[in-house]
């Protein structure tokens, strides 16, 4: 535990704003706070004391990580904190025998004892390590260094501890006129290509409903096979296309079940604003947004849907649409949450996307052991939003792939999630 | 009338290698890559945390900075894998050293 000694603050992220925004309408509509979850599978080994130490050392430089939030009309929202503000991140050690995902369970449906928390579980082979965040202050590649940061410190009690762990990792758009530009260069690039009568497994409408997920867990030859395959598209480069397909298909798959079709199926995916390799900054949400749209018909062979993807990718990328993007995002913190919620909601029908998607890569290849404990897998569990509804996640630990399914109850009818899962094995396994 | 047959592709030189090799890697470091002084033009850019997205700012650059279109057949890992293979492969699909 660590008292904050001076008061200071730091401007919200576009995406930290976004994230606000979401979570402002979840907590609204009994959804509980927008939560993620880092899992670690752990081997024997682990030092919970060192851990423990760890934590409090980067508690007590990370006073943005209790930042309440202060805005003002039409001013730059902040993270705000004052002398005396309580910098802790809880462990709560489980007795053997407690399932994980019982656990998981209750923290993603917002049940979490402050913004950052570990839950630690005994296993046969060694422990489970789930790390609880607040969305509106980590993103899932945060959350990974704050992870190796924790090892790191854990591994010499001596290190020097980095005070300062938030802020821009880019260079920004400056000035109103230029934002401006860059704001209305995205606005029309996504206008021209917004796709019209998409849907979501779930209404439009926002209803109450606890968070639930299953994390598929793909073996070595598994993922093998899948690379490979993905490859044959991709030349093994720009894979996001490919899974991405799969997850447009997979939903298909579940509205056709029902009697419905989407005209066409959307979805942004998360681009990391850090330099790939960085260390910092771990807090706050450093990513942009491509924006995918296909229509229902194009979604019928996998590997041509997959191509279609590709070629948006390649697009985006030629016309930086990240940092128009993430100029736009900048620009929106000026106005109401729910005003930006609005725009979201009327440009999608109300649904704000089809589904989330993400692929974060390698989770912490670097990183082959936690507090004395070798990592023998890892992966993300991030909450969603209804609408949409459903969300599919991927990310890889040596060599072993993972999808995280997430959704909130209600939202899958009795036998939809099964349907959902076999279609992505299937296009992602082959027949 | 037939059309002069095109020059055969000349096999780029070591130092013109290493000379363009150094600039791609300058440029890595300083906009895509954290990569630490001590590494150089060898160093594994996928272990360094090379993505689709880098990859893409990658062949971007060299079609702005260096006026160099990498054939679709050159845009494999292999090429990706160092900033001395990305400098192989743009002088090959005629980039100037």
């Amino acid at each position: 535990m660590s008292a904050v000694a001076r008061s200071g603050s730091t401007e919200l992220s576009g995406g930290d704003w976004f994230l606000v925004t979401l979570s402002r309408m979840m907590r609204a509509a009994g959804q509980g706070e927008h939560v993620g979850l880092s899992v670690l599978e752990l081997g024997p080994g682990l030092d919970s004391e060192a851990l423990r130490r760890a934590s409090a050392r980067l508690a007590a430089v990370s006073p943005v990580a209790i930042g309440r939030l202060h805005s003002v009309l039409f001013g730059t929202p902040r993270w705000l904190w004052r002398p005396g503000d309580v910098v802790e991140f809880p462990l709560c050690q489980h007795p053997p025998g407690v399932n994980w995902e019982t656990v998981a369970s209750r923290r993603l449906s917002g049940e979490v004892p402050a913004p950052v928390s570990f839950d630690l579980i005994p296993t046969e082979r060694g422990a489970m390590l789930l790390l609880q965040w607040r969305h509106s202050l980590l993103d899932g590649r945060g959350a990974e260094l704050f992870l190796a940061e924790i090892a790191r410190l854990a591994g010499d009690p001596k290190a020097e501890t980095r005070a300062g762990s938030w802020g821009d990792p880019a260079p920004r758009t400056r000035g109103w006129r230029a934002v401006l530009g860059e704001a209305e260069r995205f606005k029309n690039y996504y206008y021209a290509r917004a796709r019209l009568g998409i849907r979501a497994l779930g209404d439009a409408r926002p209803r109450p409903g606890t968070a639930r997920f299953h994390v598929e867990r793909f073996s070595a030859a598994e993922t093998g096979q899948i690379l490979a395959r993905a490859a044959a598209v991709s030349r093994g480069l720009f894979q996001v296309g490919w899974f991405l397909a799969a997850t447009m298909r997979a939903h298909r798959r579940v509205l056709a079940s029902r009697g419905e079709r989407a005209e066409s199926y959307q979805s942004s995916c998360a681009v990391q604003e850090r330099k790939r390799g960085a260390r910092h900054p771990i807090w706050q949400n450093h990513v942009a947004h491509f924006f995918f749209g296909l229509a229902d018909e194009q979604l019928g062979e996998l590997a041509a849907a997959a191509r279609l993807l590709q070629e948006q990718f390649a697009d985006m990328s030629r016309q930086r649409l990240e940092t128009a993007f993430a100029a736009m995002a900048r620009m929106f913190r000026h106005v109401p949450s729910w005003y930006w919620l609005r725009i979201l909601r009327h440009s999608s029908g109300g649904f704000i996307t089809s589904f989330f998607f993400s692929h974060t890569g390698d989770f912490l290849p670097e990183l082959e052991r936690f507090c004395g404990a070798p990592i023998e897998h890892a992966w993300h569990i991030p909450s969603v939003s209804q609408p949409p509804g459903t969300g599919l996640f991927f990310g890889q630990h040596d060599g072993r792939l993972t999808a995280t399914f997430s959704w909130r109850e209600g939202v899958l009818r009795p036998g939809e999630f099964e349907l959902m899962r076999s279609q992505l094995r299937e296009d992602l396994l082959g027949p | 009338m037939s059309q002069p047959p095109a020059p055969c592709p000349r096999a780029p030189s070591a130092p013109e290698v290493e000379q363009l090799a150094d600039r791609i890697f300058r440029r890595i470091a300083s906009d895509l890559l954290e990569l630490s002084a001590v590494s150089g033009v060898d160093v594994d850019l996928f272990a360094a945390g090379l993505d689709s997205m880098a990859i893409m700012q990658i062949i971007l650059m060299l079609e702005q900075e260096f006026g160099v279109h990498l054939p679709d057949v050159a845009v494999t890992r292999q090429t990706f894998a160092t900033a001395r293979s990305i400098a192989q492969a743009a002088l090959t699909a005629g980039a100037a050293p």
